[in-house]
């Protein structure tokens, strides 16, 4: 059974009052949807507010959610329009980088896996929190939330070849960062 | 060294967003350039290694978590049916209505307008000359009223009496 395959069924479970339904979904996405959002605000705390007011965006709309599309990609959409919510509404995206660069290995806790992998996923964290907030953005929607280009265009507001230029920038500068860091390459 | 083919399309492969010709295409040119070799190959270890969710995905607190599964798992269902509607449709039920609105608005105005222009012209009686033409009584407010309908009567009368061509207004106040 594909993903895709998977959701719906979870889904109609939600839709249908089955408390598995939901659960299940929470269960699978809600370590990228938090990933997503604490890296987009380098605030656990906010990020928890902020997921929560994702999922209840997505109780309160999902009878109008298309199901034939990706359910991750929708949850991902609202957790976004969330995050920039938050930001123009507190107005802080100027300062947004800055925080963030001193919240790096200190907010994010990292599961414990081997010391190699450990030290890894913290470097190319660290790498992927010096990026520019929009291109942060396109490289989080993609490689955490799997969302297509054309869709993360329409979220961001822009063209998608913008959306593409940001991934191709966010890609170049995480690999600058984790060679600054002693990471050459895979 | 940059391939602008990479550029523009490189990325939309690996998402799977390109169109069956563009794949072919881009397959063909990829066989060709080492430059869109390289970054294909580059990029996919890179997402293996360093770009999966296990790498990039965090956790939240157990009780965060509780919380919104207990607050989330039953769905809102809608009162009535037509909020199962497509947003389009939906749109559109709204977009009808305000148009009704605006017309019936637009029209009882245009209603009431006419209504108070009439009643500027109600003193004036219209005469039509020629076969079987009536005369018209003056409208009477207060027609309810004896005297103000015997007035009436008496000013048909005499005014039957007079030869008429074409449309004469008389005015009521002609008594």
């Amino acid at each position: 059974m594909t993903d895709k395959e998977e959701d719906r069924i979870l889904f109609d479970k939600w839709m249908k009052g089955d408390p598995q339904g939901f659960s299940k979904i929470y269960e699978k996405y809600n370590q990228r949807l938090f990933g997503f959002l604490i890296k987009m605000t380098f605030d656990e705390g906010l990020a928890e507010d902020l997921m929560q007011e994702t999922f209840f965006a997505a109780l309160r709309n999902a009878h109008q959610f298309d199901r034939n599309r990706n359910l991750l990609s929708w949850f991902y959409g609202i957790a976004h329009k969330k995050a920039i919510d938050h930001f123009r509404h507190k107005k802080v995206e100027k300062d947004h980088k800055e925080e963030g660069e001193k919240a790096v290995g200190s907010k994010i806790d990292v599961p414990d896996k081997d010391a190699h992998n450990k030290r890894i996923r913290e470097l190319v964290n660290e790498a992927v929190l010096t990026l520019d907030p929009t291109q942060r953005e396109v490289f989080l929607l993609r490689e955490l939330g799997g969302v297509p280009f054309k869709e993360i265009a329409a979220t961001m507001d822009c063209p998608v070849n913008t959306a593409l230029g940001r991934m191709r920038l966010a890609l170049k500068n995480i690999r600058k960062e984790l060679q600054k860091r002693g990471v050459h390459g895979v | 060294m940059e391939c602008n083919i990479w550029n523009e399309q490189g990325l939309l492969y690996t998402s799977e967003e390109l169109s069956e010709a563009e794949v072919k295409t881009f397959k063909a040119h990829l066989e060709q350039c080492t430059i869109c070799q390289q970054e294909l190959d580059q990029y996919r270890k890179e997402k293996e290694a360093w770009f999966s969710p296990e790498m990039l995905e965090e956790t939240p607190s157990l009780e965060v978590g509780k919380e919104i599964v207990r607050l989330c798992s039953n769905p809102v269902k809608p009162t009535s049916s037509f909020l199962l509607f497509p947003a389009y449709v939906k749109n559109l039920f709204y977009a009808l209505v305000v148009l009704a609105v605006g017309f019936g608005g637009g029209a009882y105005y245009t209603g009431v307008r006419f209504a108070a222009k009439a009643e500027k012209e109600e003193g004036t009686v219209v005469k039509m000359a020629g076969k079987g033409n009536e005369t018209l009584a003056p409208i009477n407010r207060d027609a309810s009223n004896d005297s103000s309908a015997e007035e009436n009567d008496t000013l048909i009368n005499r005014r039957n009496e007079i030869p008429l061509q074409g449309v004469i207004p008389v005015n009521q106040e002609d008594e």
